[in-house]
């Protein structure tokens, strides 16, 4: 139909206006007529390029050197900031924190928010209010939720503690013992945000169309069988996304660790981004705070070819 | 058609925006002169504090008297205490738009004076706005300085404490007929501790210190300079303790922590709320905490951290007024920041004693109206023995140095390490302190 179309010229007499955009639009021959469309773009494009772009390219500079936060001296060092990141147990520590509190919260955060969506999805009644429970907490802002968990974290008076301590068991450090605390924490974010990966699910359940399982039903298929060979296959490229979003929101995790143990007990939580605005900020060696970034940026972009490999792979 | 009735709209819109960005310019050039003029001595006197709270009220209180007394047009501002306040202040030296006076903690004056982000205060002008040497105790004077010249002008010494309630000491008759509580040793603290167990059933003294940055190592290193223990810690060679005193010190804290005397699960807000609730008999704290306590238990005493290594020793910080480099300074603008800084701290001295720190200033502490507060003036001795962070570039308050001792030394505290790992474990990450280039030099 397009070929068809293309062999027209635009301004052949009797070519509706309408159609002789759509032909410009579809050969991709002809410019079009004004650049408006950029000056509506320039104030995007002029603060992603002063706070984003910017701040990247200047941030590589920046570890190439010892720049320090408090003083204007700064001089070309080479690679020696990525060298001394590399050869710094605080930064594998960190890292190893970062990554474990990864799992231990990618986990949960896909699979709880997948089952939630589908008891809801399929069997419970009132719908709107289990949205609602399971999205509310998502809404709190950080603080507040540090401040939630925190009490109810407390060792001597805290409300889970006091329960433990009630039924006869003894008390648990949870976020003062160095074994316990980043469980915690991932308890937490579990609780914040499962709510998000939740409304993607019910959403994607929602556009599984239903002469499927009609189908399926008519063929004797069980609710177990519905739900390995159709609801779960037809979640796959969902869940694909979702496990991405959330390794990579894991990845990045700093607030609501800064604001519960400030990266303690014994530094077992501290994140790799705690790492670097303590190197930079506290410490002020934004050189080296800059290197150690550059190496976390790295690591995020090997985890998102990984899973991009992994779904083509899957697809094909 | 279309094109020519845009074309110029466009070009209206770009010179409108080309003459927005003028105009915007030209305000941020006027803005620019009047910041300039301000060296002229027209402008107010600006000073930054970490002060919130009731610190914070007290201290705009003082600022109002200074105001009203010498007719200083003086503009304060209170940024939020923690690591970040050091940040903005050394960032707003570096960018050379740093307010005329700022507080500083004394622990911090070493990172910042040898990078030339401050300037020492001038000892012939203070001298003439009534501030000299003699006002003050050699320990607290001697640490404001830094290669001979004075950079910090202490306002007071918030040393790291004990209180306790006076009712369950009495109850457990562990108080001298004086009203103190005669301890000399790790062993009679234990004791003490223990006598108050009993009366309060649960645990007999309350320290918060788990997921603290400060707590910890506050004690630890107040302790430790009472055994006589030394230490070198210079940038570029290896760090030194006294490893067997340090051990000895940790040892001690980890055997109060028996359940009874101390319990190994507290973090900074479970100890106060076990003292201020009365289920302790004894805290082991900063002065700054003194309001709150004695909200909750009017009959509470203070006394200085008892002597229990041979050696009087107390922990402690300081605030202090420094001066950070200015651009340009007239000579009557400095003397205006001379004047307000100096009555702060001479005439300010006693009502900023309330809140619990000790005035630095001596005179200040013999006034009357600071005889008549109490415990404050029952621990203001221990301003005589303090002893600061290790007067290098990366330790003092609100610094990641602290938060890594800290950390080496609770896991030791409540016994899940041996003391001597704890001690391992400080010097090497003392050692990654020294090994790390000075940002601030």
């Amino acid at each position: 139909m397009t070929t068809t179309a293309t062999n027209i010229p635009a301004d052949s007499p009797g070519v509706p206006p309408v159609a002789a955009t759509r032909l410009k639009a579809a050969g991709g021959r002809q410019r079009p007529a004004s650049k408006t469309g950029y000056w509506f773009l320039a104030p995007y494009l002029f603060f992603f390029g002063l706070f984003l772009v910017w701040p990247i390219i200047y941030g590589l500079w920046m570890s190439l050197t010892n720049r320090s936060l408090v003083t204007e001296r700064s001089e070309f060092t080479g690679f020696s900031n990525y060298a001394e990141a590399l050869s710094d147990p605080q930064m594998w520590s960190s890292l190893g924190n970062t990554l474990f509190f990864t799992v231990i919260s990618s986990v949960p955060l896909v699979v709880v928010s997948f089952v939630m969506a589908y008891l809801v999805y399929t069997g419970l009644k009132g719908q709107w209010i289990w949205r609602l429970t399971f999205f509310a907490p998502f809404l709190l802002p950080v603080s507040v939720v540090t401040a939630i968990w925190g009490f109810l974290f407390t060792n001597d008076f805290g409300l889970i503690n006091g329960l433990l301590d009630r039924a006869g068991l003894s008390q648990v450090g949870w976020l003062s013992d160095d074994q316990v605390a980043m469980w915690s924490i991932a308890l937490v974010t579990l609780w914040w945000t499962v709510g998000f990966n939740f409304l993607l699910y019910l959403s994607a359940l929602q556009n599984i169309p239903d002469h499927l399982y009609e189908a399926a039903q008519l063929d004797g298929a069980g609710s177990w069988r519905r739900l390995f060979s159709i609801t779960l296959p037809m979640m796959k490229s969902t869940t694909g996304l979702i496990i991405l979003l959330q390794a990579l929101a894991s990845l990045k995790v700093f607030d609501q660790i800064f604001l519960l143990t400030q990266g303690g007990p014994n530094g077992a939580t501290r994140s790799i981004l705690q790492y670097i605005y303590d190197s930079g900020f506290i410490g002020y060696r934004l050189g080296y705070a800059s290197a150690t970034s550059y190496i976390f940026f790295a690591l995020i972009v090997l985890v998102s070819l990984a899973q991009m490999w992994f779904a083509k792979r899957k697809d094909s | 058609m279309n094109t020519n009735y845009r074309s110029p709209n466009r070009r209206q819109f770009l010179r409108g925006a080309l003459a927005a960005a003028v105009t915007a310019g030209s305000v941020g050039a006027v803005a620019g002169c009047g910041s300039s003029a301000a060296g002229s001595g027209s402008a107010p006197v600006t000073v930054w504090d970490p002060f919130q709270g009731a610190d914070g009220a007290n201290m705009r209180g003082i600022i109002s008297d200074v105001s009203a007394r010498t007719g200083l047009d003086i503009k304060p501002t209170t940024l939020s205490w923690g690591p970040p306040y050091y940040t903005k202040l050394a960032m707003s030296s570096a960018s050379q738009q740093p307010p005329d006076a700022a507080i500083m903690h004394i622990s911090r004056m070493p990172g910042y004076a040898p990078g030339g982000l401050l300037e020492p205060w001038d000892k012939g002008l203070l001298a003439e706005v009534g501030i000299t040497e003699a006002d003050f105790a050699p320990a607290v004077w001697d640490s404001c300085h830094h290669d001979g010249e004075l950079y910090s002008l202490p306002l007071d010494t918030h040393p790291f404490i004990t209180f306790f309630n006076q009712d369950l000491a009495d109850k457990a008759g562990v108080l001298a007929p004086d009203g103190t509580m005669p301890i000399s040793s790790a062993e009679q603290l234990h004791e003490v501790g223990s006598k108050l167990a009993e009366v309060t059933g649960g645990y007999g003294i309350s320290f918060g210190y788990l997921m603290d940055t400060a707590q910890a190592w506050r004690l630890f290193w107040g302790l430790y300079r009472q055994t006589g223990g030394d230490y070198r810690l210079e940038p570029g060679e290896s760090a030194a303790l006294d490893e067997d005193r340090a051990a000895e010190v940790i040892g001690a804290v980890a055997s109060w922590m028996d359940g009874k005397c101390l319990t190994e699960s507290m973090d900074y807000e479970s100890g106060l709320a076990a003292y201020n609730g009365g289920r302790v008999g004894m805290i082991l704290s900063g002065v700054w905490e003194v309001a709150g306590l004695q909200a909750s238990v009017p009959r509470t005493g203070g006394m200085p951290m008892p002597t229990m290594f041979g050696t009087p020793a107390v922990y402690a910080d300081s605030h202090s007024y420094v001066l950070p480099q200015q651009r340009s300074m007239t000579d009557e603008r400095r003397r205006a920041v001379y004047e307000f800084v100096g009555s702060v701290i001479r005439d300010g001295g006693p009502q900023w004693g309330t809140a619990g720190h000790i005035p630095a200033y001596l005179p200040a502490q013999q006034t009357a109206e600071y005889s008549a507060l109490r415990p404050q003036s029952d621990y203001a001795a221990a301003g005589e023995h303090v002893v600061f962070d290790p007067a290098v570039w990366f330790a003092g308050a609100g610094t990641d140095f602290q938060n890594q001792m800290s950390q080496a030394l609770s896991n030791a505290f409540r016994g899940q390490t041996k003391p001597m790992d704890a001690v391992g474990g400080m010097l090497t990450a003392m050692d990654r302190f020294l090994a790390a280039p000075n940002p601030t030099a």
